[in-house]
C-alpha cells in the first residue's frame, strides 16, 4: 500500500511540477504578448505621426506653391500689359522706358517665380514622399508586431490548455488514489 | 467522535467551494463589465474609422477634381506663353527656350495623366521644362526685352499674356484647393488609422476578457470536481467507520 501510495504521490508531484513549469511558460508568453502589443501601439502611433507630418508638409507646400503661382500670375499679367504699352509707344515712334523696365522686371520675375514653383514642387514632394515611406515602414512593422503578439497569445493559450489537461490528470490520480485507499480499508 | 474530523474536512471543502463560487462570480461580473465597456468603445471607434475613411474618399475626389482643373489651367498658361513668345518676336534663344520649356512641361503633364510614360521619366521632363523656362526668364530679365514688330503682334502678345496670367491665377487657386484637399485626405487617413488602432485595442481587450472568463470557468469546474471527490471520499470514509463501529 505504501509503495502504491508513494508512486501515486510521486506521479502527482511530477505532474504538479509540470503544471508549475507551464505556469512559468504561460507567464513568459504573456509578457512577450504584452510587449509586442505595446510595440504595435507605439509603431502605429509613429505611423499616425508620420501621416500628420505629411499632411502638415502638404499644407505648407500648398501655401508656398499658391503664393509663388499667384505672384507669377500677377507678374505675367502686369508684364503683358507693360509690354503692350512699350510696344504701342515704340510703334508710335517714341520710347516708354518705364513700361519697358516694368515689362522686363515683371516678365522675368514671373518666369523665375514659375521656375521656383517647380523647384518647390520637387523639394516638398521629396519631403512628402519621405513621410509616406516612413509611415508605410511603421505600418509594416506594426503589422509584424501584431503577428508576433498573436503568435505569443496562441502559444500562451496552448500552454494554458495543456496545463489544464495536466491538472485534470492530477485530479484523476487523486481520485484513483482515494478509491484504492478505501478499497484497502474495506478489505482490512 | 471519530466521524467529526472527516465531516469537518467536508465542511471545509464546502466552504472552499463557496469561496471559489464567490470568486468566480466576481470575475464573471468584472469580465462582463469589461466586455460591455470595450464593445461600446469598439463600436464607437469603428464608426469613427468608417467616417474618417468616408471623409478621405470625399477629399480624394475633391483633390482629384481641383488637380485636374489646375493641370488644364497650367497647360493653357503654357500654350499662351509659347504663343505669346512666338508672336512677339525676340531672340531665337529665348523663343526656342520658351517653346522647349512649354513643350516639355505640357508633354510631361499629358504623359503623366494618360500614364504614357514612367513617373521618373515624367519628372525628368518636368525638370527639363522647368530649367528651360527658368533659363528663358532669367535671360530675358537680365539681358533683353522681346521687341514688338507690329500692332497686331503687340495685341496678340497682350492677349496671350493676360490669358497666361489668368490661367496661372486659376491654376494657383485650383492647385491650392487640390493640395489642401489632399492634406485633409491624409489627415483623415491618419484619423482612420488611429480609430482602427483603438478599435483593435478594444477588440483585444474583449478577447482577453473572454479568455480570462473561460479560464476562470475551467478553474472553477476543476475545483468543483476536486471538492466533489473530497466530499465523496469523506462520505465513503464515514460509511466505513460507522459500519466498523456497528461491528
Amino acid at each position: 500500500m505504501a509503495t502504491i501510495h508513494g508512486a501515486t504521490s510521486l506521479a502527482t508531484e511530477i505532474a504538479m511540477l509540470e503544471v508549475s513549469a507551464d505556469d512559468a511558460s504561460y507567464t513568459a508568453e504573456g509578457k512577450i504578448r504584452d510587449a509586442e502589443r505595446a510595440a504595435q501601439r507605439e509603431l502605429e502611433r509613429r505611423q499616425i505621426s508620420e501621416l500628420r507630418e505629411k499632411a502638415s508638409t502638404m499644407r505648407r507646400h500648398a501655401l508656398v506653391d499658391g503664393g509663388l503661382q499667384l505672384a507669377s500670375a500677377a507678374g505675367t499679367a502686369t508684364a503683358a500689359f507693360a509690354q503692350y504699352k512699350a510696344d504701342v509707344a515704340k510703334i508710335a515712334g517714341c520710347e516708354n522706358p518705364t513700361a519697358v523696365r516694368n515689362a522686363t522686371l515683371c516678365g522675368g520675375g514671373a518666369k523665375l517665380m514659375d521656375g521656383g514653383t517647380k523647384v518647390s514642387d520637387l523639394a516638398f514632394g521629396s519631403v512628402e514622399t519621405d513621410h509616406e515611406t516612413a509611415s508605410l515602414e511603421w505600418s509594416h512593422e506594426a503589422d509584424a508586431a501584431k503577428d508576433r503578439a498573436e503568435r505569443a497569445s496562441r502559444a500562451a493559450q496552448r500552454v494554458e490548455t495543456e496545463s489544464d489537461q495536466k491538472l485534470g490528470i492530477v485530479q484523476e490520480m487523486l481520485r484513483s488514489d482515494a478509491d484504492l485507499v478505501h478499497t484497502l480499508i474495506t478489505r482490512s | 467522535m471519530s466521524s467529526v474530523t472527516p465531516l469537518g474536512g467536508a465542511s471545509i471543502a464546502i466552504q472552499l467551494e463557496a469561496l471559489e463560487e464567490d470568486r468566480f462570480g466576481a470575475e464573471l461580473k468584472s469580465g462582463k463589465s469589461i466586455v460591455k465597456v470595450e464593445t461600446g468603445e469598439r463600436t464607437v471607434r469603428r464608426e469613427l474609422e468608417r467616417e474618417a475613411l468616408e471623409k478621405a474618399r470625399a477629399e480624394a475626389e475633391e483633390s482629384s477634381f481641383w488637380n485636374d482643373v489646375a493641370s488644364v489651367a497650367k497647360d493653357v498658361a503654357v500654350v499662351a506663353s509659347v504663343a505669346g513668345a512666338a508672336f512677339s518676336g525676340g531672340s531665337t534663344l529665348i523663343v526656342a527656350a520658351t517653346i522647349a520649356g512649354g513643350a516639355l512641361t505640357v508633354g510631361a503633364d499629358v504623359a503623366k495623366r494618360e500614364d504614357l510614360l514612367d513617373d521618373d521619366v515624367c519628372r525628368g521632363l518636368e525638370v527639363a521644362g522647368a530649367c528651360a523656362t527658368l533659363g528663358a526668364g532669367g535671360y530675358q530679365a537680365l539681358f533683353e526685352v522681346a521687341p514688338a514688330v507690329s500692332e497686331t503682334s503687340a495685341v496678340v502678345g497682350l492677349v496671350a499674356g493676360e490669358v497666361e496670367g489668368g490661367s496661372m491665377l486659376v491654376a494657383a487657386g485650383a492647385g491650392y484647393q487640390g493640395s489642401m484637399a489632399q492634406s485633409r485626405e491624409t489627415d483623415a487617413q491618419a484619423d482612420a488609422t488611429s480609430a482602427s488602432s483603438s478599435a483593435d485595442a478594444a477588440q483585444t481587450a474583449i478577447d482577453d476578457s473572454i479568455s480570462r472568463m473561460q479560464q476562470s470557468l475551467r478553474n472553477r469546474n476543476l475545483t468543483a470536481g476536486t471538492i466533489a471527490v473530497l466530499q465523496q471520499s469523506d462520505a465513503h470514509l464515514n460509511d466505513e467507520l460507522i459500519n466498523g463501529m456497528r461491528g
